[in-house]
């Protein structure tokens, strides 16, 4: 069941990935858009990432996990 | 993290790689070239098609911009100054728009009022043309035709510079 | 009435996002943004069956965020945060059989607990013409605890902007001194180290979706366990691996977008986990945008989880039943409304988010009752200039 899912996260990837064509610059309108941003809204991420890592045993990802918690 | 994860993710990562290979090394417009030719419509319906090569003679800056991308909204009204205080010495201003669909453009024409050429570059084209790294990219163009600054992006302070090359530009022309 | 100082106060270290938040962009800021946002948390009351005595409600907290991000000359920018929490309330103190044999919490602590926290963060950013470096340091203060953290980061890109590649590491170095610590045979003053690296790749894939994956590795050294249970005993080593992809979709028929993260988790206490949130970005009229999403969340239990603790038990013996350590899964929903006006921005954030072992992807074979719901408000204001 593990080996099924990642395998199809993997087709997934690959078929996005490969799917890539060179954006132009001046094609690039919709990713200026803030609803198209990877954080639209910092303070929002932080507060969330914070209160599920105090309440979820989870951390990280593709940010650095950074310190001044106190909530083992 | 299993072998089969750190594999799925070295995976995602030469995938990744491959689409660095698709990166256009193709010839883009230099300092020093001569600067390609264009005629596009305006992007006001009652204004005349501006065309480059009608301007042959004169000092020319061409600027590519977008309602969408903040330093462009940045510089404009601080060209369409330096239009005002440079116009009479010859200076002309093109400001290419590659909204697309043009009405974004058209909608902030209405809030910030320019008075140089705007021409309307929905499709790309003479970006295309250009090569445009980046927006926005602008390309100040001597009387005789070739390009004597190109600059990409637009960062406090830089208006200082470029008022400096055209400065310069119409002094020796 | 003995009064027991709680901890685990929820904690808002900007690290994370302080990097994010600047590195992210392509060029400096044009102007300068002033932001304030108050939420308040507040946890689910235990029903009386589950809580041997003591009070029923759990954690109730006020969160402050203030933010200031400036351009500086001509490449760079400067970015302050500071935070401030008020909590009152009660946490888990131990666990006991009860006359059923069921596992029942027990809560630390009578009415009128108060905890606080300040913290204040300082970040700088370099903007090259393909890239950019940041760097950052914080200081977080409560009555018992006190954490120095910095970090540094950079971002490249390729292809004409179509790729972006990103690393950075951080560092953070933790100080616990608990509170009563005589009264109640804790430890008296104890220290953590963390340290932590991460890679991540963007890519556009057309002009209107694009997609990011990226890795985090996370090591902790030190005291790891909890002071103020009765018994926790922890390894002193904690190694921590991520992996995150995301995922950006628009859609220019609704003029609205799709987000979707996914995150897989695993660490060496023998926890691994699955993270799935999705939220639809919906532009209404012009300066208004409503965003419903959904998050899923589901963990195993760590190695040394027990649900009622054990005091025969060596204390050599890891051994914990911090029901942040057992199997569950969580479900939360949330709408957020954000309205845009000359050059103020504000937003209003609701969510709910309920934990139950039902919800688990994992084998759950020891529940933990003490399990978590809760509700959180929030309201943000901008103001750019």
């Amino acid at each position: 069941m593990q080996n099924a899912r990642l395998a199809g996260i993997l087709l997934l990837t690959i078929s996005l990935l490969s799917a890539c064509a060179e954006v132009r610059p001046w094609q690039r309108g919709n990713f200026a858009k803030p609803e198209m941003q990877w954080q639209a809204d910092t303070l929002e991420s932080a507060l969330n990432d914070h209160i599920f890592f105090s309440k979820e045993a989870s951390s990280g990802g593709n940010s650095a996990a950074g310190g001044g918690c106190g909530c083992n | 993290m299993t072998i089969k994860q750190r594999g799925h993710a070295l995976a995602a990562l030469t995938i990744s790689a491959l689409c660095f290979t698709l990166s256009n090394s193709v010839y883009a417009v230099e300092e020093g070239d001569e600067a390609p030719d264009f005629t596009l419509p305006s992007i006001h319906a009652d204004q005349a098609a501006v065309s480059l090569s009608a301007l042959r003679g004169k000092t020319v800056y061409v600027d590519f911009w977008a309602s969408w991308c903040a330093p462009c909204l940045k510089s404009l009204p601080l060209y369409n100054e330096m239009y005002h205080k440079y116009k009479d010495q010859g200076l002309e201003i093109i400001a290419v728009s590659v909204d697309n669909p043009i009405e974004d453009g058209q909608d902030f024409l209405i809030d910030t009022p320019l008075d140089f050429l705007i021409p309307a570059d929905p499709e790309g084209d003479v970006a295309e043309l250009f090569q445009v790294f980046g927006m926005p990219t602008s390309y100040l163009i001597e009387p005789d035709g070739t390009v004597s600054l190109v600059h990409i992006g637009f960062r406090n302070g830089d208006i200082d510079m470029i008022e400096a090359a055209i400065q310069k530009s119409l002094a020796t022309h | 009435m003995k009064r027991i100082r709680s901890r685990s106060l929820l904690a808002l270290s900007t690290t994370a996002l302080a990097l994010p938040g600047i590195a992210r962009a392509d060029s400096p800021p044009l102007a300068s943004t002033l932001s304030y946002k108050i939420s308040n948390y507040k946890e689910d009351e235990l029903s009386r069956r589950e809580v041997l005595f003591g009070d029923l409600d759990r954690y109730d907290i006020d969160v402050h965020q203030f933010q200031f991000l400036t351009p500086l000359g001509r490449n760079m920018s400067l970015q302050v945060d500071a935070n401030y929490e008020s909590l009152s309330g009660a946490s888990p103190w131990f666990t006991s059989a009860g006359l059923d044999g069921k596992p029942i919490v027990n809560l630390s602590g009578a009415s009128g607990i108060r905890d606080r926290r300040a913290e204040i963060a300082i970040a700088a950013s370099y903007y090259l013409d393909n890239g950019s470096v940041s760097g950052n340091l914080g200081y977080s203060e409560e009555d018992d605890y006190r954490a120095f953290y910095g970090g540094l980061s950079g971002e490249r890109h390729f292809n004409n902007d179509s790729t972006t590649v990103a690393a950075g590491l951080s560092y953070s170095s933790d100080d616990i001194f608990p509170t009563d610590a005589e009264i109640f045979s804790r430890v008296n003053s104890e220290h953590k180290d963390s340290a932590s690296v991460f890679f991540s790749i963007s890519q556009l894939i057309n002009q209107s979706s694009s997609f990011q994956t990226g890795f985090s590795i996370t090591e902790q050294f030190g005291f790891l366990s909890d002071p103020y249970k009765l018994r926790d005993v922890r390894p002193e080593e904690k190694t921590q691996l991520a992996w995150t992809s995301s995922y950006r979709q628009f859609f220019a028929s609704a003029n609205a977008a799709l987000h979707i993260n996914y995150r897989l988790y695993h660490d060496d206490f023998g926890i691994s986990s699955h993270t799935l949130d999705t939220a639809w970005h919906q532009n209404i009229g012009r300066g208004f945008r409503l965003i419903p999403g959904i998050r899923y969340y589901s963990q195993s239990a760590a190695n040394f989880f027990t649900n009622v603790d054990d005091f025969t038990q060596a204390l050599t013996e890891y051994q914990s039943s911090d029901y942040r350590l057992s199997a569950f899964g969580a479900i939360s929903g949330s709408i957020s409304l954000v309205a845009e006006f000359a050059n103020w921005t504000t937003t209003l954030t609701a969510e709910r988010y309920i934990t139950d072992e039902k919800y688990s992807a994992y084998e759950v074979s020891r529940p933990s009752t003490a399990l978590v719901s809760y509700n959180r408000v929030s309201v943000d204001i901008d103001y750019r200039f």
